[in-house]
């Protein structure tokens, strides 16, 4: 099998969904990945295949960890989001330098045990804080329900959607995917990243998929959102109609074309 | 040009306040989605059906949407930190000129991360490179300094890492001081240890270990000053023993021989290698 950190993307993917399959059905598979990544970094590697296997740990880290802490401080005021950032922040940065000098073993560590591993960190970094605050309120005892974090709030109150919303937000993402199919695939980037991501030009313009200059994006972002109004009006449709719960759907399906991808 | 234009005219309906809390539905009745999942749809390591599944759920349920929205959110933001500092041939390139993403105060936090990261990696490297080349020299060249005789080497000492990003990269200086110190590189060793302060413990200890570098060097009285500007005896041992030789031997060097004969006696009153190596040097004196 080759090394882990060789893999294209593409095979990556079979390589983790072939994971996945084996593993227990709850298992988190990004834990298998973040194991295969800190693997790679203790084996000697050219500088380009680290970098590779740094930024995506680092992402990887910070998604779990932003996760755990949003999830955590949803009741917890006096946490703003400066805050969560310099949580996430100073751990993430702590674990990618434990795991790039070798000093982070995962080696035979359960999924499960990984992924409780970082959800105490994001706990014990929002503990810290509010001993600073001098706030400190009980978190929820996770030795006694590991990672429980799915019956933070139970769906309770349950009002059904009218009957036709449904299709009403498949129909309006299909509109919107038929309108995006007219503009090139960097301008659905761009128009992806700054209506459904709320990204900054200046940020728009250093991601991956764009690679611009901020003013550029701004002239595509003109452009994109004219293409885009006149065509979903051509349809008969109004962008402030947009139906609640479509951004996952039109996240997955611009994913599916190749558009802004993790 | 407004950027902000577009979130404003696609904002959903529920956005509007036109919606309940929860949009519920049959697969509303699912719990909601914990962070593992919301990572795993984001990496696109589910199964096609637990996939759908969880699409599902987003479509019912606000807080979960607006969740995943967010994780979306930073990640992309992440990714454009990440290409935006990109490095090549060992140093920071943009992707294109001007587009650096760290514009945002958020993303002006990530990059600062990520930039303690990258420059904790540049010195590793340089280190790497430095001590290399600085090995060759040595084959190459006679040593051109002698150190004073008698001098000892301190044990070596490895920091934890700082933990806050602003720190960071200052942290990765001194840990490349003390690493080089340690691999008997004085000329680097006194370059990093130089280079940055630190504080409390860090500092004295990053004082006396550039004391030693220093002494390695035979730049004896630059030495001397240094350590006689330390608290020796309130050190742990091996490092008040140590520091006090590295300080007596510089003494003698530099020829202060009331101060270094003082020290000797000092130092054989205690126990240890430095205690008995003074024991020793009185004794041959008498």
């Amino acid at each position: 099998m080759k090394a882990p950190e060789i893999l294209s993307d593409a095979e990556k993917r079979v390589s983790v969904l072939g994971n996945a399959m084996e593993r227990e059905p709850e298992s988190p598979a990004w834990a298998i990945r973040l194991a295969e990544l800190v693997r790679a970094l203790g084996l000697p590697q050219d500088a380009a295949v680290r970098e590779r296997c740094t930024r995506e740990l680092w992402l990887i880290i910070n998604s779990v960890l932003y996760m755990n802490l949003r999830i955590h401080s949803r009741r917890m005021p006096s946490v703003r989001g400066e805050d969560i950032e310099d949580i996430r922040g100073e751990k993430s940065l702590e674990l990618v330098i434990r795991a790039e000098s070798g000093k982070w073993d995962l080696d035979g560590r359960h999924p499960k045990e990984i992924a409780g591993f970082l959800a105490a960190v994001a706990r014990n970094g929002l503990s810290d804080l509010l001993s600073k605050q001098g706030r400190q309120v009980p978190l929820p005892d996770e030795s006694a329900a590991p990672v429980d974090l799915a019956n933070r709030d139970p769906v309770i109150s349950h009002v059904p959607d009218p009957p036709n919303v449904p299709a009403e937000r498949r129909a309006y993402v299909e509109a919107l995917l038929a309108c995006a199919a007219r503009l090139d695939k960097r301008t659905v980037s761009v128009w992806f990243l700054r209506v459904l991501c709320d990204l900054s030009s200046k940020e728009i313009a250093a991601h991956p998929d764009v690679g611009l200059k901020p003013a550029h994006v701004d002239v595509l972002l003109h452009r994109a959102r004219g293409s885009m109004r006149a065509c979903m009006q051509g349809k008969g449709l109004s962008p402030g109609d947009m139906p609640p719960g479509c951004f996952a759907a039109l996240w997955q399906a611009l994913r599916a074309r190749g558009m802004p991808r993790p | 040009m407004n950027s902000r234009d577009d979130s404003e005219v696609f904002r959903t309906r529920s956005g509007k306040g036109e919606e309940c809390p929860s949009r519920g539905s049959a697969s509303s009745l699912s719990p909601h989605l914990d962070a593992d999942r919301f990572v795993d749809l984001w990496g696109g390591w589910l199964s096609a059906q637990a996939s759908a599944e969880a699409l599902d759920h987003l479509a019912a349920c606000p807080e979960c949407e607006e969740l995943f929205r967010d994780c979306v959110r930073q990640a992309e933001r992440l990714r454009a930190t990440c290409a935006g500092r990109a490095v090549a041939g060992g140093g920071v390139r943009e992707t294109a000129p001007g587009s650096t993403a760290a514009g945002t105060p958020r993303a002006r936090r990530h990059a600062a991360v990520w930039d303690a990261l990258r420059s904790r990696r540049r010195w590793s490297a340089t280190v790497a490179a430095s001590l290399a080349a600085a090995a060759l020299v040595l084959l190459l060249l006679p040593r051109s300094v002698t150190p004073p005789e008698g001098l000892e080497r301190l044990p070596a000492f490895a920091p934890a890492p700082a933990l806050r990003s602003e720190t960071a990269s200052r942290s990765a200086i001194l840990s490349a001081g003390f690493a080089a110190y340690a691999h008997g590189q004085d000329e680097i060793a006194i370059e990093n240890l130089q280079r940055v302060e630190a504080e409390g413990q860090i500092e004295i200890a990053r004082r006396l270990y550039l004391a030693s570098a220093l002494a390695w060097r035979d730049r004896c009285r630059e030495a001397a000053a240094l350590l006689r500007g330390l608290p020796l005896r309130e050190l742990p041992d091996p490092w008040a023993a140590c520091g006090t030789w590295t300080l007596y031997t510089c003494a003698r060097e530099a020829g202060l021989h009331a101060e270094a004969e003082a020290l000797l006696r000092a130092l054989s009153g205690e126990a240890g290698p430095d205690g008995e190596r003074a024991r020793q040097m009185l004794a041959r004196k008498r």
